[in-house]
């Protein structure tokens, strides 16, 4: 169970593990950059992670990686599904505001500062994407994430686009009212667990926003995406209170 | 009639439209897209009124750098990652892919749709091709309340919902591709997750079913209409 207080400058940082083998190392290198840049400016990083499955390739490579510190957790699960892996880490985070990261992406240093700043200054409502998506890999590419505030956010595009990342920052609290629902799309037909907590979020009252000159670097690969397998069944955002409201 | 338009779109663009203010430029490249759609389905490839205004360069990705500000800081992690080289490099192209955020004619259609639409439906009907009367019989022994969703539009769908007192919904392709039409059809049946669900044979019901069936299933007990259990 979480703490019943945490720093009001602190925040926990949620890192997904699978199978990632030396890809988690370059990953952690990313979170050390991000935490060194949000401690010189007041922001307490603690990381809370999980090996769901696993290997013991990607499990040498967390646990004996010098960006470890005390206070950091790693936490062994069976749970075989990447929502169920978040709700898991989110439930023993101890900060004030938590970030959503997956285990093999890598995103620029100002990321979490920035993102807590920006909670900070548009009240505790406020969901924080970075601006720009940068897909690594076997594809080179960018693409900007949009503000749910800009005029140009039409909520019905809901329906058939995913306007935002599972990348995000917001309060605790966020993510214990609305956690993420299981997406394990080969047995329910359900997928794209971050689209459906977006429309969950914004249908609890909640706002998106894209936090200027940040980015998340999209690692691509030939196989093994969890988004592929979604489209490749055919899979389906889950019912949502949001698309009754439109 | 297609090269026609063409034309007098091209004209009306460079002629009026190109010279409103931004938003009333907006306004009307959204109303001539909603137009075009529904006179050409299958001749308009945009997925939204911006890509409609921008032409064909706008659809696919375009070939450009990072922003400087990003470019300096992925240049800052490659030491981390060498796979990030690329998107640094002298002289490589990334591609600046472009979300078509004003994409929303698909989710206009549903929420047209889903507007009619109540809660706690006993028995949902998914409608198509022809209606025979001989159903009358069967759509009044139905469970109560009870909707139908109608691919077809048929009038006599429609006369025969409307003498049964089933809340009626049409659902025609209009400008919606395949799988458009049947994610719309399938998150209408989500979303008001009726006890049952009865469908008819038809092609995009029947692609429904194939897509969607799994999902719909766990919300609601899913039924060819033909099966041996004719009663909702």
């Amino acid at each position: 169970m979480a703490p019943a207080t945490a720093a009001a400058n602190s925040i926990s940082a949620v890192l997904t593990f699978h199978r990632e083998r030396q890809m988690a190392v370059a990953t952690l290198h990313a979170v050390e950059r991000m935490r060194r840049f949000a401690e010189a400016r007041g922001v307490r990083v603690q990381l809370v992670m999980t090996l769901d499955g696993g290997d013991p390739e990607t499990e040498a490579a967390i646990a004996g990686h010098p960006a470890l510190r005390d206070g950091d957790t790693l936490h062994h699960v069976q749970l075989s599904d990447l929502s169920l892996c978040r709700n898991y880490a989110i439930e023993r985070a101890d900060g004030a505001f938590v970030a959503i990261l997956d285990g093999d992406d890598l995103f620029s240093e100002n990321w979490l500062a920035a993102a807590v700043e920006c909670i900070v200054e548009h009240g505790p409502a406020t969901i924080a994407h970075p601006r720009l998506m940068i897909a690594f890999g076997i594809w080179n590419a960018y693409w900007e994430q949009l503000d749910q505030t800009d005029p140009r956010f039409l909520p019905e595009t809901l329906v058939s686009l995913n306007h935002w990342n599972a990348c995000s920052v917001a309060r605790r609290e966020v993510f214990a009212r609305c956690p993420y629902v299981v997406a394990r799309v080969g047995e329910s037909g359900f997928g794209f667990e971050d689209w459906h907590w977006n429309c969950e979020t914004i249908a609890h009252g909640y706002v998106h926003r894209a936090v200027e000159r940040t980015f998340r670097l999209e690692r691509r690969k030939a196989e093994g995406s969890l988004n592929l397998a979604h489209q490749s069944h055919a899979a389906i955002v889950r019912p949502s209170a949001f698309f009754d409201t439109l | 009639m297609y090269a026609l338009m063409r034309t007098i779109y091209r004209w009306g663009d460079r002629a009026l439209v190109q010279r409103l203010p931004e938003a009333w430029r907006t306004r009307a490249y959204a109303v001539m897209f909603r137009v075009a759609r529904r006179l050409f389905p299958a001749r308009i490839a945009a997925r939204s009124a911006g890509e409609f205004a921008g032409g064909p360069a706008s659809r696919h990705a375009v070939l450009d750098r990072l922003p400087a500000w990003a470019h300096r800081e992925v240049e800052a992690l490659v030491a981390l990652e060498p796979l990030l080289a690329p998107l640094v490099g002298d002289g490589t192209p990334v591609e600046r892919y472009v979300i078509p955020w004003d994409m929303n004619y698909v989710g206009h259609r549903y929420a047209l749709a889903r507007r009619q639409l109540g809660h706690a439906y006993a028995c949902m009907v998914f409608a198509g091709g022809d209606v025979a009367p001989a159903d009358a019989a069967r759509w009044a022994g139905c469970g109560r309340p009870l909707a139908v969703i109608d691919v077809d539009a048929a009038p006599a769908t429609a006369r025969l919902a409307q003498e049964v007192g089933a809340d009626y919904v049409a659902l025609p392709a209009g400008d919606l591709d395949m799988n458009d039409h049947c994610a719309v059809l399938a998150r209408l049946a989500l979303q008001c997750a009726p006890r049952q669900l009865r469908h008819y044979r038809h092609p995009v019901i029947d692609a429904c079913i194939a897509r969607h069936g799994l999902a719909l299933a766990s919300v609601t007990d899913v039924l060819p209409w033909d099966t041996a259990h004719a009663d909702c």
